[in-house]
């Protein structure tokens, strides 16, 4: 039987940023929609022929050894009641406290198995009040939190600031959650098309805004690309900066899916290799290199090669040799690299069109919020499986996700998977390399 | 329902069906629950939002027609001497009578969401949130005698057997003797308690949990001899011990399990299961022998529990399921349904 989930828009902010005058500002717009709100405060949304359903917030943990995995029992209960009824509801709006934490009602989202079926999350609007937000953002948590889960932030009370005022607002935003949308308000009156039914999990426009998502991070510093003849080559290390360095081998061939193999292989163990020793393809290598200098030895079938280094190649001052002859690379692709670890709330977008292996990413997903949840406020994005003709769309909070079957890739459209994750101590790296583990 | 979602082996099934379907009513509303009025062929018919009717359960006739109850109904229970209809709704508790009157035990704006009655009909016990209303019958009506605003976290169910009401919340069961009413004793749990069932031999008190759990105390309580039945794939949301006191059942997704308490908790034993296989348990009946369920997706499934777990027999409805009764005389199974048919098997 056809069951289209009800989608459901969660509005947070803090007090007086403007979420009351949202909420009827929705509620009286002509629209023709069924809406019920869930909200906190009994009374405070002033609009006839809706459905409005005082909420006691009560918040539960659960069981389940997470103790970021906390849900609202009450919104349980409601939204349990909401499905029966004869007329279906169009569309379900949640206001939370000014204080609250957006998790705990995200979560409820995904714990429970009936209201999955139920309920879709379409977004979380954090309103943001730009009089007085410069009062909470560097010590608040919530407020810092409230950014960090929103798909839709709204810097209300625009015209209570200047311009400037408002651009650095907009920055600091910005620089939390790089995926949300930002708009200004007066009064809260912004163009309700944009933020209700929007699919907060469809990062496409996004990525048009910011042209910086996914930009992919490597665990490696420089790819060389060499022409090998056929017999036996040297690989000439001088010492570097480190007492070795970690160097991938393989014969060239599809340098997009090398560069995500190379990125699982420098997750993992290497082999040691001391000077003179044999060079393996196709493995990753640790090179010592605490000698002032030192030669390795491989073994090619001749043809074209590429050598993934840890380090830029100056640094060792990397050299090919074939019967003392230096062998000039055919290209070296320097790797930016940032292994900057930010303490404060940030964003990591990962983006790349390699299919993922269903299996592989359940497991590491899981893993992963498992041991990172507390610290992962939001994760969502659009997946390419092998074998699916239709995009997967997940979204987290903490520990909890959901994953769900979404419209089939179109015919010209490029498949890819798109990822962001918003977060404290977020590790690019680690993230990336995770999900580059998971291809098919 | 859906032809085209039934696999051709049930469609079969459901052609040579040996259960007919006596009659159809049509009340145009969510229909929340069926309650046969004992040793008579009425039954109350119970929508979720605004409407209740009295039918005749043998000719499909609407006796009465209540409208305008309430914006939502959320619990009914039946007085056990005069056969009214006592509701929990969104705007108080009502009381329905047999000839057609209404009246407020109480008025207010509020989610009374939980109700039970005690087997004399003196006490009606209602939830409003984390608030307990105590409503006893003095000279024929009912008077609000008591508001226990002592729980810390909503209340999400009322039960009553022989001569105690049991009331669930998070963090546990509480148990009033209605010898009096003012003191408890708590059954702890620290978790969200969904429902609770209580054997009729009172010996034991099962809650299904939001954490996909039953979780039992012996009764009377005894310290640390409360157990639990994990591992279930979905949250148990339907209880219900068999008269006999034998039997636990629930139902978990497309299943239904029968625990066997017959010789004491049934530790290191796994539940008999009858497997129903087309959309999610949503309600079941027991009368000692004959187990009948019904699937959100519109199926009926037959089961004699002690010969097999296959079912027995099996009927379709164009509609999906909201709850099953049986008729006071045991030979007929109502069924309701989401667009407001009412079914008569």
């Amino acid at each position: 039987m056809t069951n289209q989930r009800i989608p459901v828009t969660i509005l947070t902010g803090f007090l007086g940023a403007g979420k009351t005058t949202l909420l009827n500002r929705i509620l009286s717009e002509n629209h023709g929609k069924k809406i019920a709100v869930i909200e906190n405060e009994f009374g405070e949304v002033g609009v006839d022929n809706e459905l409005v359903i005082d909420a006691d917030e009560e918040i539960f943990e659960m069981n389940n050894g997470c103790i970021c995995c906390t849900v609202r029992g009450d919104l349980i209960r409601i939204l349990t009641r909401l499905t029966k009824r004869k007329d279906k509801l169009d569309m379900i709006l949640v206001e939370t406290t000014g204080m609250a934490n957006p998790a705990p009602v995200a979560q409820t989202f995904w714990v429970d198995n009936d209201l999955q079926e139920q309920f879709s999350l379409d977004a979380i609007i954090t309103m943001v009040d730009a009089k007085h937000v410069h009062l909470h953002i560097n010590d608040s948590d919530e407020c810092k939190e409230q950014i960090a889960f929103a798909d839709i932030a709204i810097l209300n009370k625009s015209d209570l600031v200047s311009s400037g005022e408002l651009e650095q607002i907009e920055a600091t935003v910005r620089s939390m959650n790089a995926m949300c949308e930002i708009y200004t308000a007066e009064n809260a009156a912004v163009d309700l098309n944009k933020l209700l039914n929007v699919n907060a999990f469809d990062l496409d426009k996004k990525i048009e805004l910011n042209p910086k998502f996914g930009e992919e991070e490597f665990p490696f510093e420089a790819i060389v690309k060499y022409q090998l003849p056929k017999g036996k080559v040297e690989l000439s290390l001088d010492e570097g900066p480190d007492p070795s360095i970690d160097v991938l081998i393989s014969p060239l061939k599809d340098i997009q899916d090398q560069k995500n193999q190379a990125t699982v292989a420098f997750s993992g163990e290497a082999i040691d290799i001391k000077a003179n020793g044999e060079l393996i393809l196709d493995k990753l290598l640790q090179c010592d290199t605490t000698a002032s200098h030192q030669s390795f030895y491989l073994d090619t079938l001749g043809g074209d090669y590429v050598f993934f280094t840890q380090h830029g190649p100056d640094e060792f001052n990397m050299q090919v040799i074939v019967n003392d002859q230096i062998i000039e690379p055919l290209e070296i692709i320097e790797i930016e690299h940032s292994h900057s670890h930010d303490d404060e709330v940030s964003s990591v977008g990962i983006e790349f069109t390699s299919p993922l292996n269903i299996e592989k990413f359940q497991t590491w997903i899981s893993g992963l919020l498992q041991i990172h949840g507390p610290d992962i406020f939001r994760c969502k994005g659009i997946l390419n499986f092998l074998g699916m003709d239709n995009r997967v769309v997940f979204q987290g909070v903490h520990m909890l996700f959901d994953a769900q079957p979404d419209r089939p890739w179109k015919n010209d459209e490029e498949k890819r998977n798109q990822l962001i994750f918003i977060g404290r101590n977020l590790d690019r790296n680690m993230l990336n390399t995770g999900i580059k583990s998971c291809l098919a | 329902m859906n032809e085209t979602n039934i696999d051709d082996a049930l469609k079969q099934m459901i052609n040579h069906s040996q259960v007919d379907i006596k009659w159809v009513l049509n009340l145009d509303c969510f229909i929340l629950n069926i309650i046969a009025i004992p040793s008579s062929k009425l039954i109350w018919v119970v929508g979720s939002e605004e409407k209740v009717f009295l039918v005749d359960g043998e000719t499909a006739t609407v006796i009465e027609h209540f409208n305008d109850v309430a914006e939502i109904i959320f619990s009914a229970v039946i007085h056990p001497k005069t056969f009214d209809l006592v509701l929990s709704t969104s705007n108080g508790v009502r009381l329905l009578t047999i000839e057609g009157e209404m009246t407020s035990l109480v008025e207010e704006n509020a989610w009374f969401e939980h109700l039970a009655i005690s087997s004399n009909g003196q006490f009606i016990l209602a939830s409003k949130g984390k608030s307990l209303y105590t409503f006893e019958q003095r000279l024929g009506d009912f008077e609000l005698i008591e508001k226990d605003t002592s729980f810390t976290s909503t209340i999400s169910d009322i039960i009553f057997n022989v001569d105690s009401f049991l009331i669930s919340n998070y963090g546990g069961v509480r148990e009033y003797h209605i010898s009096n009413l003012k003191e408890y004793t708590l059954f702890e749990w620290k978790t969200s308690l969904l429902k609770i069932s209580w054997s009729p031999d009172k010996k034991y008190i099962g809650a299904g949990t939001q954490e996909n759990a039953i979780h039992f105390w012996p009764y009377p309580l005894q310290k640390e001899k409360d157990f639990q039945m994990g591992g279930y794939r979905s949250k148990v949301n339907k209880l219900l011990w068999s008269e006999d006191s034998k039997h636990f059942i629930v139902n978990e997704l497309e299943d239904i399990h029968i625990w066997d308490f017959s010789d004491g908790p049934p530790f290191g034993k796994s539940p008999k299961i009858m497997t129903c296989g087309f959309g999610k348990v949503i309600d079941f009946i027991f009368d000692g022998n004959l187990l009948v369920a019904a699937s959100d997706e519109g199926v009926i499934f037959y089961f004699l529990p002690e010969q097999s777990g296959q079912f027995i027999n099996v009927q379709a409805i164009d509609a999906e399921i909201t709850c099953l009764s049986a008729s006071s005389n045991r030979q007929h199974v109502f069924v309701g349904s989401k667009t407001g048919d009412v079914y008569c098997m």
